[in-house]
């Protein structure tokens, strides 16, 4: 006998690579959307610092530009993007 | 001098008078309770005896009354006023007719109420002859007076008049108030029942009015008008005028109260009794009644147990449309309507129901809901934003907020209901006020949303997205789009998943693609529960798992840095067995039963050695620790008889003889998503061959038990009600047995049919009946 599969619908769920399930700054899951967002996914992505903390990318970017320091908001260390993400 | 003419009266005026009708049989008017006998030749002998001994009371009273007039004018202190004696003299007369014998004064009423009775009647038959003109009448009983031309009629009413004018004179007119006013209500409520009893597709009231006033008016015109003074009758007249007409509104609408019930039932086809019954509401004050009696039959026949919560929905719904016609101002709606909310709110199944209604087309009712929404569609159109655009979302909130709030749902103490409201906002607004809470709705819709997304039969339909758009925007007009917003999410995760897989499946090229496709879904954004995973993750089938690896790793690219789950509970395979004699079976299935039936596949084409394997070997196969799981998911196969179990060793089913049985058929396997219980029959066979072979544990045995003491309940039921579907039982008995019944409608079919193979009772298309 033989199989022969002719369609092989499934179905699964996406999430942001990411290793803490919040954000520290807005305390949204990531696979959610910073509190500004209401749709996830393409529009509200995580961005990490070269401290390998992960923010929403409108967090972060809601944070460095109300504050002098540019820190990291959970290590302190001086914020940097990291550029090649993972 | 007044005993004297006392004394006269009683000696020759009573003798006199009842000499007229010596040869009339009087005592049948006494005897017979209605005064219609069937002797008509003696009731005009009494019409004609009754003409001609009025006219002789007339004659003696006229005779005295000049002659008191004459003494009058010569009495010397005439103290009191001349009516005064007249009036005396009225009832010297009519005391004196009486006196003869104890039955007189009934005698006498009774001659009356059989003359204005048949004059009456002699009456109506022409008007309704002139009226349906050359129609001819079939009744025979007066063929006195029925070929009589107009001038005939002049005549005859010239004489009913002149006969009336006497009586004036005599006062007995007077007398006679409540008889002729008991012949005409007794016409006019006769008119109404023939008229409209069981008939609401026509209006009824303008013609009734229309009927007493060209007829009945007419005859009481020709009694009130002959009276005297001619100001002092008109007045008289519109008295009596305004009294009619005001019972006829009563009469009237008591008829419609009465029936009310039963128009609601055939709205919207009753639409024109409802009208005029709404015209007497504004009339006459019928509120109470019409609460009271339509609030008890609702109860005694809608709000019953043995009632299907569609059904009683629907009444509902029926029942505002009916009520709005009848009191545009709301109000009856609120008070007959609020038992009903109260009912349907205890009932478990109703949100269900009443969010299947907006959403779901096979609803029966939903196709009304749309009807009356695409009515109101115009004014709408103009507000609707397209879904997907959330781009527009914040601009949405600052230039439409105002507009969505006034359409959002108010909770339940708004008074203020609006007369011009469109009837798909007045139906939704009812149904959504029988509970208080605005989220026990979105949350139902939600899960009924996943239910219909999930177990589609093809994910990227571009149909069933569609239908679900046009949901949402019809509830984000109602409940306001935030708390939808997760809907949106689920329906947006649809159609992003269909152009993500057409865009990957370009990338991977024709060859790579292969028949693996995916939805993503966005998990957060749909019920928990319908995303629960219950199986221990396994593995797919080698090429499968090559395709999914290349999709993800393609998703992986697009997309980062983000990545796939997948989820084991779901998913849908086709696939198609081709035997060793050629023969090819075609079976949809979920993924675990496609990856077990996939171990069984011989892989180089070898035919001669056959797949053999225990269920250890199976596990470790999909990597699956879970035994209990795999076994179960194999008897969908055993079931099926693709698959075979000998000795504890599984193998295909191949009979040695060839056989030629066509297998060409399609068997759905159990293809479930998550918790979603769908209970189509081929998964229902699943679960039966699962239930069947695993040993029947205590708590099982005590199931059984509890069905057998519900049998005489069914069998009791189907007595009384001679046949019922398997909803309705099911229904009846969490109804009434909720303490002994706890199965679900798939464990009474398979009880039922147990009853059946006993022979107890038997089964005709869908409806379950006693055996004979
Ligand atoms: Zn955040
Ligand atoms: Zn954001
Ligand atoms: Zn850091």
């Amino acid at each position: 006998m033989k199989v022969n599969i002719t369609k092989w619908s499934s179905v699964s769920t996406w999430h942001w690579d990411v290793n803490e399930e919040c954000c520290g700054i807005c305390r949204m899951q990531f696979d959610y959307c910073c509190v500004d967002c209401k749709v996830p996914g393409d529009d509200c992505p995580p961005v990490w610092g070269t401290c390998n903390h992960a923010f929403h990318m409108h967090c972060i970017l809601k944070w460095l530009n109300s504050n002098q320091q540019q820190q990291c908001p959970m290590c302190r260390c001086e914020w940097q993007f990291k550029s090649d993400q993972k | 001098m007044i005993d004297i003419i006392k004394e006269y009266f009683r000696n020759s005026i009573s003798t006199g008078f009842w000499k007229y009708f010596s040869d009339c049989k009087l005592e049948m008017l006494l005897n017979s309770k209605t005064t219609i006998t069937n002797d008509s030749n003696q009731l005009m002998m009494i019409y004609q005896q009754f003409t001609v001994s009025i006219d002789y009371l007339y004659q003696v009273y006229i005779y005295f009354e000049r002659n008191l007039e004459f003494l009058y004018q010569h009495l010397p202190n005439a103290s009191l006023e001349f009516r005064y004696y007249l009036e005396k003299l009225q009832n010297l007369l009519m005391n004196s007719i009486t006196l003869r014998s104890s039955t007189d004064t009934m005698t006498f009423r009774k001659i009356l109420y059989m003359f204005f009775e048949k004059d009456f009647k002699s009456f109506i038959k022409l008007k309704e002859q002139v009226y349906k003109g050359d129609q001819e009448d079939e009744e025979e009983d007066e063929e006195d007076d029925l070929e009589l031309s107009i001038q005939d009629i002049d005549l005859k009413e010239s004489l009913f008049i002149t006969l009336c004018r006497k009586l004036h004179r005599l006062n007995i007119i007077n007398l006679s108030e409540d008889i002729f006013t008991e012949i005409l209500y007794k016409k006019i409520f006769q008119y109404i029942e023939e008229k409209c009893q069981g008939n609401y597709e026509e209006r009824f009231l303008d013609d009734t009015l229309q009927f007493c006033n060209n007829v009945l008016f007419k005859w009481l015109s020709m009694i009130i008008l002959s009276g005297g003074q001619p100001q002092e009758s008109d007045q008289l007249f519109k008295q009596w005028k305004t009294r009619f007409e005001f019972s006829i509104y009563e009469n009237f609408a008591q008829q419609r109260v009465l029936e009310l019930f039963s128009m609601i039932m055939h709205y919207p086809s009753s639409r024109p009794a409802l009208e005029d019954l709404g015209v007497c509401f504004q009339k006459i004050p019928i509120r109470q009644v019409l609460i009271q009696h339509l609030s008890s039959v609702i109860g005694q026949r809608l709000l019953q147990p043995g009632a299907q919560t569609t059904d009683i929905i629907s009444q509902y719904i029926s029942t505002i449309q009916s009520l709005r016609i009848i009191d545009p101002s709301g109000s009856l709606i609120q008070t007959v309507g609020r038992p009903i909310k109260q009912y349907l709110a205890q009932r478990e199944d109703t949100i269900r129901c009443i969010v299947s209604i907006f959403t779901d087309d096979t609803n029966e009712l939903h196709k009304e809901f749309m009807n009356f929404r695409d009515n109101d569609t115009a004014e709408l159109q103009e507000e609707e934003s397209t879904i997907l655009e959330y781009d527009h979302y914040l601009d949405d909130l600052d230039d439409q907020g105002n507009f969505e709030k006034s359409l959002q749902w108010v909770p339940l103490n708004n008074d203020n209901f609006n007369t011009n409201k469109k009837s798909s906002d007045d139906m939704f607004d009812n149904l959504v006020q029988i509970y208080e809470s605005l989220d026990l709705f979105v949350n139902e819709y939600r899960s009924m949303l996943s239910e219909r997304l999930l177990s589609a039969e093809n994910h990227f339909d571009n149909a069933l997205v569609e239908k679900e758009i046009t949901n949402l925007e019809l509830l984000k007009l109602r409940f306001g789009e935030n708390s939808l917003h997760q809907c949106e999410i689920m329906v947006k995760d649809m159609t992003d998943s269909k152009r993500l897989n057409n865009l990957i499946h370009k990338e991977m090229g024709s060859v790579n693609k292969g028949v693996y496709e995916t939805l993503i879904l966005s998990e957060l954004f749909w019920p928990s529960s319908a995303l629960k995973d219950t199986l221990e993750p396994f593995k797919y089938p080698k090429e499968i798992i090559a395709q999914m690896g290349l999709f993800s790793k393609e998703y992986e690219r697009v997309k980062a840095p983000r990545k796939l789950i997948n989820r084991y509970d779901f998913g849908r395979v086709e696939l198609e067995l081709v035997m060793e004699n050629g023969n090819t079976k075609e079976f949809t299935v979920s993924p675990i039963q496609a990856s077990i039936i996939s171990l069984f596949s011989s892989e180089g084409g070898d035919s001669e050695s056959q797949v053999k394997l225990t269920l250890d070997q199976m596990c470790s196969a999909l990597e699956c620790k879970n035994k209990e799981q795999v076994r179960k998911k194999l008897q969908f196969w055993i079931a099926n008889q693709v698959v075979k179990e000998v000795n504890g060793v599984y193998q295909l089913n191949v009979k040695d003889s060839s056989d030629t049985v066509s297998m060409a058929e399609v068997v759905d396997g159990d293809y479930v998503h998550g918790d979603s219980d769908e209970d189509t029959d081929s998964e229902d066979d699943v679960i039966i061959v699962e239930e069947q072979e695993e040993e029947k544990s205590v708590s099982e045995k005590e199931k059984e038990e509890k069905m057998r003491v519900i049998e005489n309940f069914i069998i009791g039921m189907l007595t009384n009600f001679k046949v019922l579907t398997l909803d309705r039982i099911h229904n009846m008995l969490t109804m009434f047995n909720s303490e002994q019944y706890s199965s679900t409608q798939q464990e009474l079919k398979q009880f039922l049919l147990k009853l059946i193979n006993e022979e107890k009772i038997e089964l005709n298309n869908t409806e379950y009946k006693i055996k004979n």
